[in-house]
């Protein structure tokens, strides 16, 4: 019981963080922001681990669950290069985002927070794990780089930066890495587990309409025709698809992954 | 490279589309494969151009080429599976044998016999399901071994792997004074001027609430039955447990026990060795390709 209790005030105190922290960085008050959006981090793991201690495994097997990591990936990679030349207000967006998704949770998936399921037979596979967290990581990416490139967008007066053209290729290059590596893998599992490696499964067919999306982008973006403005709609345009294919593939499209 | 970009974002819109419209039949409309087709035709050119670009190798240059090699194997795997794969399912009861050599239709003559030894399923606490295992006799021209398969293990053998791939109910339900007789759902035994239907199969009945639980543990099992009248006349609906009678229309049947029969899939590939190399190739590719974008990021 101390376990639900732990999971559910470590996911409320880390919502709570994250949206103080996405008000704090729009209205430019940066160090609080910082403390908010490390405080809701460490909470955020601690939900992550209160999680796995209940499930007796990495929590990566539902939709709250991969929500908790999405979370942490895209938050770590925003503290990670924040010394690199980050720009704070990046944080309004990234944490307005992340704090959706909390938003989400709490509004459309309750249950799945106090309920641990034990895992179907299908799932029960180290494949799982490899699989997960690569699509967490290229998950956690986009979002960065949507965040990015949103900011960039509202100024789009300023001439265009060549040093901000590389930081997003080189995340948006992460998130693709990682989103090749997940779907990869997630078909040697589908070939171990269901005979066969690709169906077209909903979801399978999203991941690909993602992986073709920021192929375009890596492929175009050293174009000279190719504009910031482009790149930043682009990467932004990419990120609603990473959205369709997390929600509105579980939502409305049901199919293989439907427990996901 | 226009051409082979304008290609790829044909095939996003179209998939992205497919999979609200019809999708068992789009993915396999001849527009679809048509474009894959062009897909292949176009990465064969951008592979060997990258491979002419790796006679001065630079990471960037190897994870290219990579990359379009990947996809290029990953669509000929996807081919060869398409034009000679082969695919079937055989529903198995304990201590029956199939011929899976014949349900595969596979050329050349090569025998492979399956035996279901027995099938169980192993449950967690709160009655869902752990685990299916299926321990076969697989015999083949030269061979006869013994294996257990369960859900992410399967078993190889000759060319063909086969996979636990569901399982169904066998009732054994006779008429008194009649052969002991296995029957699954939806099949109807005759009665006078009636015939009852197996309807439905409740694992873990309720009997306070009178309701199915929805767990797949067998705590308390029941059979939904239908008695029908000839002509479509009244219907009527009861429950039996095991071991129990059924007294319908005149007649007694007796409802001994509930048994599991397994469904195997069973396949053989010939592109899959392809796909699968494509598909290293693709991820190395694209973790090298990004390592080497970060370098450079770092340098400038």
């Amino acid at each position: 019981m101390a376990l639900v209790f732990a999971n559910l005030g470590a996911f409320y105190g880390a919502f709570l963080l994250y949206a103080g922290a996405a008000a704090a960085f729009l209205l430019r008050r940066s160090a609080g922001a910082l403390l908010l959006a490390r405080g809701g981090f460490i909470l955020n793991i601690a939900a992550v681990a209160a999680r796995a201690a209940r499930a007796g495994a990495l929590p990566l097997a539902n939709s709250y669950e991969f929500i908790l990591l999405f979370a942490l990936a895209a938050v770590f990679l925003f503290l990670l290069l924040l010394g690199r030349g980050q720009d704070p207000a990046v944080g309004g967006v990234l944490f307005s985002l992340v704090a959706l998704l909390f938003l989400v949770v709490f509004l459309f998936l309750r249950p799945q927070i106090t309920a641990v399921q034990p895992l179907p037979p299908a799932l029960r596979s180290l494949w799982l794990i490899a699989h997960v967290l690569a699509a967490v990581l290229a998950y956690g990416s986009f979002l960065f780089a949507a965040a990015l490139a949103a900011i960039r967008l509202r100024r789009s007066a300023e001439k265009e930066d060549a040093a901000f053209a590389r930081r997003l290729y080189h995340i948006v290059f992460l998130g693709f890495a990682a989103l090749s590596v997940s779907i990869g893998l997630g078909a040697v599992w589908a070939e171990q587990a269901w005979g066969s490696y690709w169906t077209w499964d909903p979801k399978e067919t999203w991941a690909l309409v993602t992986w073709i999306i920021y192929a375009l982008y890596l492929h175009l973006s050293r174009r000279r025709a190719w504009t910031e403005r482009t790149a930043c709609l682009a990467v932004c345009i990419g990120f609603i698809v990473v959205l369709f294919t997390f929600f509105g593939v579980n939502f409305l499209l049901p199919g293989l992954h439907s427990y996901a | 490279m226009r051409v082979g970009l304008a290609i790829l974002a044909m095939i996003a819109a179209m998939a992205a589309m497919g999979t609200f419209l019809w999708p068992g039949l789009f993915f396999r409309s001849p527009l679809f494969l048509l474009l894959f087709i062009l897909l292949f035709a176009q990465m064969t050119f951008c592979g060997l151009h990258n491979l002419r670009r790796l006679r001065s190798p630079d990471p960037r240059s190897c994870a290219l080429f990579l990359i379009h090699a990947g996809v290029l194997l990953i669509l000929i795997g996807a081919g060869v599976n398409a034009r000679s794969g082969l695919t079937a399912t055989m529903p198995l009861q304990p201590g029956e044998e199939g011929d899976a050599a014949a349900a595969l239709e596979l050329p050349g003559g090569e025998p492979l016999w399956l035996r279901l030894d027995s099938f169980d399923i192993t449950f967690y606490d709160d009655g869902s399901p752990s685990q299916y295992y299926a321990r076969l006799t697989a015999r083949t021209a030269g061979e006869t071994r013994q294996a257990e398969i369960s859900v992410n293990h399967p078993l190889s053998l000759s060319g063909v792997k086969i996979y636990q791939q569901s399982f169904g109910y066998l009732f054994w339900i006779w008429e008194e004074g009649g052969e002991p007789q296995a029957r699954r759902l939806g099949e109807r035994i005759p009665l006078t001027g009636a015939a009852l239907e197996l309807y439905h199969y409740i694992p873990a009945f309720d009997e306070e609430t009178a309701a199915d639980t929805g767990r797949l543990r067998p705590d308390d099992p029941r059979l939904v039955y239908l008695v029908r009248e000839d002509g479509g006349g009244e219907v009527y609906m009861g429950l039996a447990a095991p071991g129990e009678k059924i007294e319908a229309e005149g007649k007694t049947l007796l409802f001994e026990r509930v048994d599991m029969y397994t469904v195997l899939r069973l396949k053989t590939d010939p592109g899959l060795t392809p796909a699968a190399c494509g598909a290293i190739m693709l991820m190395a590719g694209a973790c090298l390709g990004y390592a080497a974008a970060r370098t450079r990021f770092f340098k400038q």
